[in-house]
């Protein structure tokens, strides 16, 4: 690290961590130590209708909320049986001024959810998307994407397909079908079941399993790979949260034994409302695998979140199942290194909301530092200002930079959304990128500089239109497109 | 070839250090706060009045037995005590003339909760130790904190271990589905992944209240994030994912999406010098690692390093090559034999 990158990144976070520090400290520090008439006025008119002695009467601010004791328990349990989804379609047309390149692409995507109520009901979930390349691309056109890389015109994919079956007391979920779990340590996407225990006792111990054919939407289906696990979840003391996991992974390598499993321990507790710690550790094939740790800090009534994030990868990563090392046949092999992040989120009132925050990687060896394992600091601020100019319009400003040896990139961009009564919505801005990098033996600049207009118009409770042009302006090529999309909800 | 160099291993450790420092005393500051430890204006103390005056709950916070209302103390409760003490007290400093206004606590709201909420302690509490079940935090508390009140995550647990209602509308007069909550602001676009992320447990941070999966999932296919143009696809998304994988598979979770497009896409790098005779592939990809990528397209073997002899017989293929042929004439020194000479 160049002393220069070393006093900005210093200067930069340094600012943060007061920031946080000083605004925790300045209630502490703007109250008085003895109760003075500033204490006084803090504390607000006692409310006007309370009574001089309100014994054996009644507080009437309650009454105002029509509240009726007892009732609040009586509610119904049964569901009710309901159908609803959406439907979307838009299209896409992009066109290279200089290269003559063209592309029209459609899309379709159909979402449903059904349920058929009563005391222990059915449910199902469906989410498909079905794509038609209008007008196929060559694999050196500049708008070839994953699409054109298959022979038929029109792709259709199931993203979700699966049943909520009726269970018995002791079981709180069985699915059978097609589906996602995100809790897991790592993304769990199968075809196959899945089921979890009614919490028990004053823990609310839980265990669940599941278990399937791995869904990997790009390799074909089907496939002989497989995925599965078990976990269990409890509260072991109060404001606590214990889980662990164990996944087996089965795939189908070119290269490595193709069987992998991960064991995962993460433990969170809750310091009163607004304080949350979390750590995890995994192990991969019995070796330590990563850690993390996490803190969340939340202040209600300053609208001050602050994120403070670190992780570390243990052991580097080869040939593994995709599902925990996706980019190696791209990028190789993933280096050790640790990673800490700081985000912060700050309101002021009404007038501006700011959300900044500082990004920094740095590999374990020295030796490992290569084309694909790069250190890295990023820093990033959002600031939005949601009622700053006239006509309900909100203005937000970003910034980005990711600071990288031999590999640098810049982001600035604005944009201004104006709300027109309830059903329309329009926003226009520019997005600015600079990328410096070295490309095979010689340094590279490509800067970017992108406009676009977007309509969206609220025709009724279950119909959206939306519109959108963009122009892109970069070193090689100049580009338009057009989205079209109207979405119906049922 | 490309040499990454670092310099200033001292002062990057000394820099490590100070942001560890800052962090931690930060964080500090910030624990100590929400626990309530340290400097603080006077205020009601429940540990000297409950735990060492031995007073109950019902001795002040009478008439919660009569009413769905929480039952704030009274002035003439705390007069039997302090009409004594505070006698010969300065008048501004009497405890009871400074909690109490015109005979009347002095609170913001009288209930704690927004008006939205329904809650009777009538059909909560049963008798006079019940008020621990959910107010334990308070008893030892020199000072009411707002981390003290009794959170909605609690109630829900307490609801649940019951076998008590936990619908929504259960306790909440207003709830709608189309009625945002108020996290759900103008920066709600950008800041709703972290929140997700945070992987919070809290009834509160639920998106599946509201939303289904689907929801997700069709707006995030259709709405990149903005750095997603044309330039992108072409080579900004290998600028970015080579120094920051991670952030990459938050969408593009289906391991197998980038290896679809690479098989049939042709790298930008595989043009003008790149084949015979100068060979720049050789200098481009060759690393310390190992050259995977190479057979993600060139799956039957690169063309020419297909006229590679195997190697003789005996020879362990996990064995170093290096340490009997010392000088290997070729671009990795000897760190993928295997891949041709099998």
């Amino acid at each position: 690290m160049t002393p220069a990158r070393a006093f900005r990144t210093t200067s930069v976070v340094s600012v943060l961590l007061l920031l946080c520090g000083g605004l925790s400290a300045a209630p502490q520090a703007g109250e008085a130590a003895e109760h003075t008439e500033a204490q006084e006025e803090t504390l607000p008119p006692a409310v006007t209708e309370a009574q001089e002695d309100p014994i054996g009467e009644e507080i009437t601010p309650r009454e105002e909320s029509g509240t009726v004791a007892g009732d609040a328990a009586r509610l119904p349990q049964e569901a009710q049986p309901s159908f609803d989804g959406f439907v979307n379609f838009r299209t896409l047309s992009r066109w290279a001024e200089d290269a003559g390149d063209h592309d029209q692409d459609l899309y379709g995507v159909l979402g449903m959810n059904f349920s058929t109520g009563g005391d222990r009901p059915w449910a199902g979930h469906l989410l498909v998307q079905g794509a038609w390349g209008i007008d196929s691309q060559p694999a050196d056109s500049v708008f070839y994407g994953v699409l054109d890389s298959y022979d038929d015109a029109v792709d259709l994919r199931l993203y979700r397909a699966y049943v909520d079956v009726p269970t018995p007391d002791a079981v709180a979920l069985a699915q059978i079908g097609r589906m996602a779990i995100y809790d897991t340590p790592e993304t769990a996407y199968f075809d196959g079941a899945r089921i979890e225990t009614t919490p028990v006792g004053e823990t609310r111990f839980i265990v669940g399993a599941y278990g399937g054919q791995s869904v990997h939407l790009f390799e074909g289906w089907p496939s002989d790979e497989w995925i599965g696990g078990l976990y269990t979840r409890l509260r072991p003391w109060v404001h606590g949260l214990l889980r662990v996991d164990w996944m087996h992974f089965n795939d189908d390598l070119r290269f490595g034994d193709g069987n992998n499993d991960l064991v995962s321990a993460n433990v969170t507790h809750r310091l009163g409302e607004n304080v949350r710690l979390d750590g995890r550790y995994t192990l991969l094939d019995g070796d330590g695998n990563d850690m993390r740790l996490k803190g969340l800090w939340l202040w209600p009534e300053k609208d001050l979140t602050v994120r403070v994030t670190f992780y570390r990868l243990l052991d580097a990563q080869q040939n593994l199942a995709f599902e925990l090392n996706p980019f190696f046949n791209i990028l190789n092999t993933y280096y050790p290194y640790e990673q800490t992040q700081v985000v912060v989120s700050k309101g002021f009132g009404e007038t501006v909301e700011l959300y900044g925050g500082w990004n920094s990687r740095r590999v374990s060896n020295e030796d490992n530092i290569g084309r694909y394992n790069r250190e890295f600091d990023r820093y990033y601020l959002n600031a939005v200002f949601p009622d700053l100019l006239p006509h309900h319009t909100t203005w937000s400003v970003t910034g980005e930079v990711w600071d990288s040896p031999d590999n640098d990139v810049q982001t600035w961009g604005q944009d201004f959304t104006t709300v027109w009564g309830d059903q329309v919505k329009t926003s226009f801005g520019t997005y600015y990128s600079l990328y410096k990098y070295l490309f095979d033996v010689n340094d590279e600049r490509d800067n970017v500089r992108t406009y676009y207009a977007e309509v969206r118009k609220k025709v009724s409770k279950a119909l959206d239109l939306k519109a959108r042009y963009e122009y892109e302006d970069e070193s090689l090529d100049s580009f338009h497109s057009i989205r079209l999309g109207v979405t119906w909800r049922f | 070839m490309a040499i990454l160099v670092r310099t200033g291993g001292k002062r990057r450790v000394a820099s490590r250090l100070l942001l560890a420092l800052m962090a931690l005393s930060s964080a500090g500051c910030l624990v100590f706060d929400q626990l309530g430890w340290g400097p603080s204006h006077p205020t009601f103390s429940h540990r000297f009045h409950v735990a060492d005056q031995e007073l109950e709950c019902i001795d002040c916070h009478t008439g919660y037995e009569e009413s769905d209302q929480v039952a704030y103390p009274r002035l003439k409760s705390c007069m039997l005590c302090h009409a004594d003490f505070d006698e010969e007290a300065d008048p501004a400093a009497r405890p009871a003339a400074f909690y109490f206004e015109d005979g009347s606590y002095r609170v913001t709201n009288p209930e704690g909760l927004d008006l939205e909420i329904k809650f009777s302690h009538l059909e909560h509490v049963t008798d006079e130790d019940g008020c621990l079940d959910c107010h334990a935090d308070v008893v030892n508390s020199r000072e009411v904190k707002p981390w003290m009140a009794v959170s909605m995550q609690d109630c829900v647990d307490c609801h649940e271990a019951q076998g008590e209602a936990t619908t929504c509308a259960t306790c909440h007069n207003e709830v709608e589905i189309d009625i945002a909550p108020r996290t759900h602001d103008a920066s709600w676009d950008r800041m709703h992944g972290l929140a997700v992320r945070d992987g919070s447990d809290r009834t509160v941070d639920n998106c599946s209240i509201c939303h289904e999966e689907s929801t997700c999932v069709s707006c995030h296919e259709e709405t990149m994030p903005q750095n997603h143009n044309n330039f992108w696809r072409s080579r900004g998304h290998g600028l970015t994912a080579r120094m920051d994988r991670d952030t990459c598979a938050v969408c593009h979770g289906g391991p197998d999406y980038c290896d679809r497009c690479h098989t049939t896409a042709t790298p930008l790098t595989h043009t003008g010098l790149w084949a015979a005779p100068r060979n720049n592939h050789c200098l481009g990809c060759h690393t310390d690692e190992p050259q995977q990528s190479c057979y993600l397209c060139h799956q039957s073997g690169a063309p020419s390093h297909a006229l590679a002899p195997p190697k003789p017989v005996g020879h362990d293929p996990l064995s170093d090559c290096r340490e009997c042929h010392t000088f290997i004439s070729h671009a990795d020194n000897g760190d993928d034999c295997n891949i041709c000479h099998n």
